[in-house]
């Protein structure tokens, strides 16, 4: 099961959040909550946990303002989203048999080289 | 370590070069904005906690004073972003579209697509920043309205069965939504013009809802398939028989194998789920556990140990390490 956080909770969890800032992350789609029926509620999981440390860490740090912190985070999951892709890649490519991963990764290979010319 | 050492700062600094430091090692070694580089982690936890001391005038002035140390003031186990960014069912991370991909044989598109678990027929894209179409018919200024991102619980049956759902947007009001029947975990529902507003005459933006499907105390989902737990009680075990298993469309007639054993699976056509524009059902695997009695009685005990003086076998023939 995985823990998810009342309003209170994430508010507690997360340092330099308070409500006011978690109505406007959510506002702006910075964080997306979970919405439950029966009883209707919102809830939070680690993931949006996370996300609002860093969110608050950037705005506290760097004096970020919400639309740049929109970007960031978008571009910081397209970072990790296309890692997640790649590595998923990597992993496909090692499961195939000895002669099909050395084609692959000689292909690879020589494509990487020629950017970098 | 020392925080000033840290941060890289004198012990004279002032509170403004203390902050830029700080802003100077975030922007290096934020491990979120740097993902796959180690080796950063332990200098921004060590900035981070550093910055936290020294932020406050007052804390500052008492570690100055040696009344307090640099201990005390480590972050709670930080859970960085990265540890969650790149995993599969991240929700945030469906917004990435690969339309520039188009040059490629369309085979890694479509794959990642289908990975992404656009609710396919539902309709799926990406655009993160929603649509931005500017059309200048007219003359005045137009815009198609923003994609709006919602997350939905949704019961384990519903999910399965099909079923709707409600739910509440930013204005308060709430909005119908139609669970297809077959519905995975992480999968969106696009619904067309529940977005933003337009400007102009462009069009509204779509409601796009992913699904987050509740766990249920019996059944497991993996696909199409449904997979949950059978308790069989000894003479069930020993001598076979029919037993009621439940599934997702009410109960059905099982038969046990004679001298059928803890861990075996049996297989129930057709009882799992339907996938999204099939017919077909998948198939419910039933995992058989055998369970005693909830006390041993001296019958059984009686009978057991006789029946073990000459009928001893071992389970656990060549299990050896």
């Amino acid at each position: 099961m995985t823990l998810v956080y009342s309003e209170e909770e994430i508010i507690a969890a997360v340092p330099g959040l308070d409500r006011t800032l978690l109505v406007r992350f959510v506002e702006t789609r910075i964080v997306i909550p979970l919405q439950r029926p029966s009883p209707p509620r919102v809830v939070y999981s680690q993931i949006d946990a996370a996300r609002l440390r860093l969110a608050c860490e950037l705005r506290e740090s760097l004096d970020v303002n919400d639309d740049a912190l929109s970007v960031i985070l978008d571009l910081v999951d397209r970072l990790h989203g296309t890692r997640g892709d790649l590595r998923a890649v990597l992993e496909a490519v090692e499961t195939l048999p000895e002669t099909h991963r050395r084609a692959v990764t000689g292909a690879l290979g020589r494509r990487l080289d020629s950017e970098t010319e | 370590m020392d925080p000033y050492d840290a941060l890289g700062v004198k012990k004279t600094a002032s509170a403004d070069e203390i902050k830029k430091a700080y802003r100077k090692l975030v922007k290096e070694c934020h491990p979120d904005l740097h993902p796959g580089d180690s080796a950063i982690e332990e200098k921004f936890k060590a900035a981070a906690a550093a910055y936290d001391l020294l932020k406050d005038p007052e804390q500052r002035a008492r570690f100055d004073r040696g009344e307090i140390d640099a201990q005390g003031q480590e972050r709670p186990e930080a859970q960085f972003y990265r540890q969650y960014a790149g995993a599969q069912d991240n929700p945030y991370r469906d917004q990435q579209g690969f339309d520039d991909f188009d040059d490629m044989s369309g085979v890694f598109e479509d794959l990642f697509r289908q990975q992404r678990g656009g609710a396919r027929g539902a309709g799926f894209g990406g655009g993160g920043f929603g649509g931005g179409g500017f059309g200048d018919g007219g003359g005045g200024f137009h815009a198609d309205g923003g994609d709006a991102r919602y997350r939905l619980e949704v019961p384990f049956m519903d999910a399965a069965l099909g079923g709707s759902a409600r739910i509440t947007l930013p204005d308060g009001s709430a909005l119908e939504v139609q669970i297809p029947r077959g519905i995975a975990d992480g999968q969106t529902i696009r619904l067309r013009g529940k977005g933003g507003p337009p400007i102009g005459e462009g069009r509204p933006g779509d409601a796009l809802i992913t699904i987050s499907v509740a766990p249920h105390k019996l059944f497991e989902r993996d696909g199409d398939t449904i997979r949950m737990v059978l308790p069989i009680t000894i003479d069930e075990a020993v001598l076979g028989g029919k037993v009621a298993v439940p599934t997702i469309s009410g109960a059905v007639n099982l038969t046990i194998p004679k001298g059928a054993s803890s861990g075996q699976v049996l297989r129930l056509r057709g009882r799992g789920v339907a996938p999204r524009g099939r017919e077909e059902r998948g198939d419910q695997l039933v995992e058989l556990k055998v369970v005693l009695p909830p006390e041993v009685d001296d019958d059984l005990a009686e009978f057991m140990e006789s029946w073990k003086q000459t009928h001893a076998y071992d389970p656990r023939k060549g299990m050896t390490t």
